[in-house]
């Protein structure tokens, strides 16, 4: 209970609020950062109108004349589009089961045990904290390195593989799903766990049917949402040889194809924005 | 099939170790196999404390609740389960698992009863026989159509109804109910805890509710018990709760201890 000294207006959270001000602006001046560097110089400008000019009049066709017999670029975009997909959705399917099994072992709530003897157990206490320590501690290592940094490691081990690609978007991807998980489960409302806990199920059984179905609507939507997110990287893996949708668009912008760049972007953002109300209309029937 | 037998002896629960009050003090209560009995009491007198040590979710932290004989306090956690599987509890606020069917959450009354694979069929694929029995019970308590439904889509009486059900489902030797016609309206909760007493005589089970209605405890209970501040004050017939006995049980002021 707080007694004693009234509560002064400024308080805590507004201290926060300029702390959080002052480091901001401490950083934008140890940048030195200026609105004149956003001002293009004279040869500068010029791309810069033919690049944006471009996005009115976007590609259909190859710009170049093309060697051989190449497939319709529509069809190659939409092919490289696929595929942007496919290495999302494999890296997905490889995260998921392990960020499952991570994230209900980080959670509280798996290790809760039965409320009526939970003050009796004596080494049943250190176990279940050395688990569930050493498993955030892999959660952390998974998502402290980024996908690409991930990529840009096992390009050189292992080569420019599929397996390559899908490997460097699964790692990060099972601790994320794993930290967001354990946090769902421990927010999920306990009073189903409890009604199934007093038909004299085990903890386990408890958790398995009482508080995982809680959850797991949210977990799914999430889940939906990483996808999303996997897509984004997936297409920028493209950028260093993998052939997703970057690959193309990393090749028309050398060649200064900047009407080929711009139909890669629809495309890209065509992909997105149809996931996304796919993403919505699923989250309205599994969330309530 | 007998019902289950209960006794309290000095029984208390007491938070204050952790920053919490004095839930009950001192409680001597026996209750026998196959009684019916209504717990009444003010608010935060300790009556949920109470069904919570019958229905050994919860040991004492001083005295003893034995139950059929059997000591909560010393009992393994795999005792107090079994225990637990055989008695049915309805939660004051329901306890159902949302985003689950009622079916499922009905057929869960039987997990604790259920080892492993035979757990899992039960609410995956669950066996015709389940289906029929959950939907019966369901009938008899008026929402048989809300079989499929999801629980987070039921109104508060329809969720008490599937808390109540679940209960039924498990086929225990005592049922434990907790403030059972909270949310339910007036006129259909007295029909309800009439159900609730019916069952019990039929089958033999011991039946032990909490009501925040006097009125609907004596005139369906044969033993009342009162709470008032974590003690017990009443324990008899209803034509014994009247009068100044009634009043002092309910007097307003210092009604709850800290």
């Amino acid at each position: 209970m707080t007694r004693g000294r009234a509560p002064s207006p400024v308080g805590r959270r507004g201290i926060v609020v300029l702390g959080i001000a002052a480091i901001g602006a401490w950083a934008w001046a140890r940048l030195g950062l200026d609105l004149d560097g956003l001002v293009p110089t004279e040869g500068g400008a010029r791309i810069a109108r033919r690049f944006f000019g471009a996005a009115l009049s976007p590609a259909f066709d190859y710009e170049a004349d093309v060697v051989g017999a190449a497939p319709p670029y529509l069809a190659t975009i939409a092919e490289a589009l696929g595929r942007t997909a496919i290495y999302a959705a494999a890296a997905l399917a490889l995260a998921f089961v392990p960020g499952v099994v991570l994230g209900v072992l980080a959670s509280a709530s798996f290790w809760g045990g039965d409320p009526a003897t939970v003050d009796r157990r004596g080494l049943g206490r250190v176990v279940p904290r050395a688990v569930r320590a050493t498993t955030r501690v892999l959660i952390a290592l998974s998502r402290s390195i980024h996908e690409l940094l991930w990529a840009v490691v096992l390009l050189a081990a292992m080569g420019a593989s599929s397996a390559t690609g899908v490997l460097a978007l699964a790692l990060p991807l099972v601790g994320t799903l794993a930290k967001v998980f354990s946090e769902l489960l421990d927010e999920a409302k306990d009073a189903g766990e409890r009604g199934v806990r007093g038909t004299g199920v085990s903890p386990f059984g408890a958790f398995l049917w009482g508080r995982i179905p809680v959850a797991l609507p949210d977990m799914a939507a999430y889940t939906f949402y990483r996808f999303e997110c996997a897509f984004r990287s997936s297409a920028v893996l493209g950028f260093f040889g993998f052939p997703t949708i970057g690959y193309f668009l990393r090749a028309s912008f050398e060649e200064n194809h900047y009407r080929e760049v711009w139909a890669c972007l629809y495309g890209l953002l065509f992909v997105v924005v149809v996931l996304e109300r796919w993403g919505a209309g699923l989250r309205r029937r599994f969330v309530t | 099939m007998t019902g289950t037998s209960f006794e309290l002896r000095g029984a208390t629960v007491d938070w204050t170790a952790r920053g919490g009050g004095r839930a009950l003090d001192g409680i001597d209560l026996s209750i026998g196999a196959g009684e019916r009995v209504a717990v009444v009491g003010p608010s935060g007198s300790g009556k949920t404390t109470l069904l919570r040590l019958l229905g050994a979710a919860r040991v004492p932290t001083s005295g003893e609740v034995s139950i059929d004989g059997e000591h909560t306090t010393d009992a393994s956690a795999k005792s107090l389960r079994r225990l637990r599987s055989t008695l049915g509890f309805v939660h004051q606020d329901h306890c159902l698992v949302a985003s689950l069917r009622v079916s499922q959450n009905v057929i869960a009354g039987k997990l604790g009863q259920r080892g492993g694979f035979s757990a899992f069929r039960s609410m995956v694929l669950p066996a015709r026989a389940d289906l029929e029995r959950a939907h019966e019970i369901l009938e008899t308590l008026g929402i048989g159509d809300k079989l499929f439904q999801r629980v987070d889509r039921l109104s508060g009486g329809e969720a008490q109804r599937v808390a109540i059900a679940r209960a039924l489902f498990q086929e225990p030797r005592a049922l434990l109910a907790d403030e059972p016609v909270a949310s339910v309206d007036p006129a259909r909760s007295r029909d309800l805890v009439a159900r609730l007493v019916e069952t019990a005589a039929e089958r033999g089970t011991s039946l032990v509710v909490s009501l925040h209605d006097v009125e609907l405890a004596r005139g369906l209970f044969p033993r009342i018990v009162g709470l008032r501040g974590g003690r017990l004050q009443f324990d008899g017939s209803p034509d014994e709760l009247r009068g100044d006995v009634l009043d002092g049980l309910y007097r307003l002021e210092d009604a709850t201890r800290d």
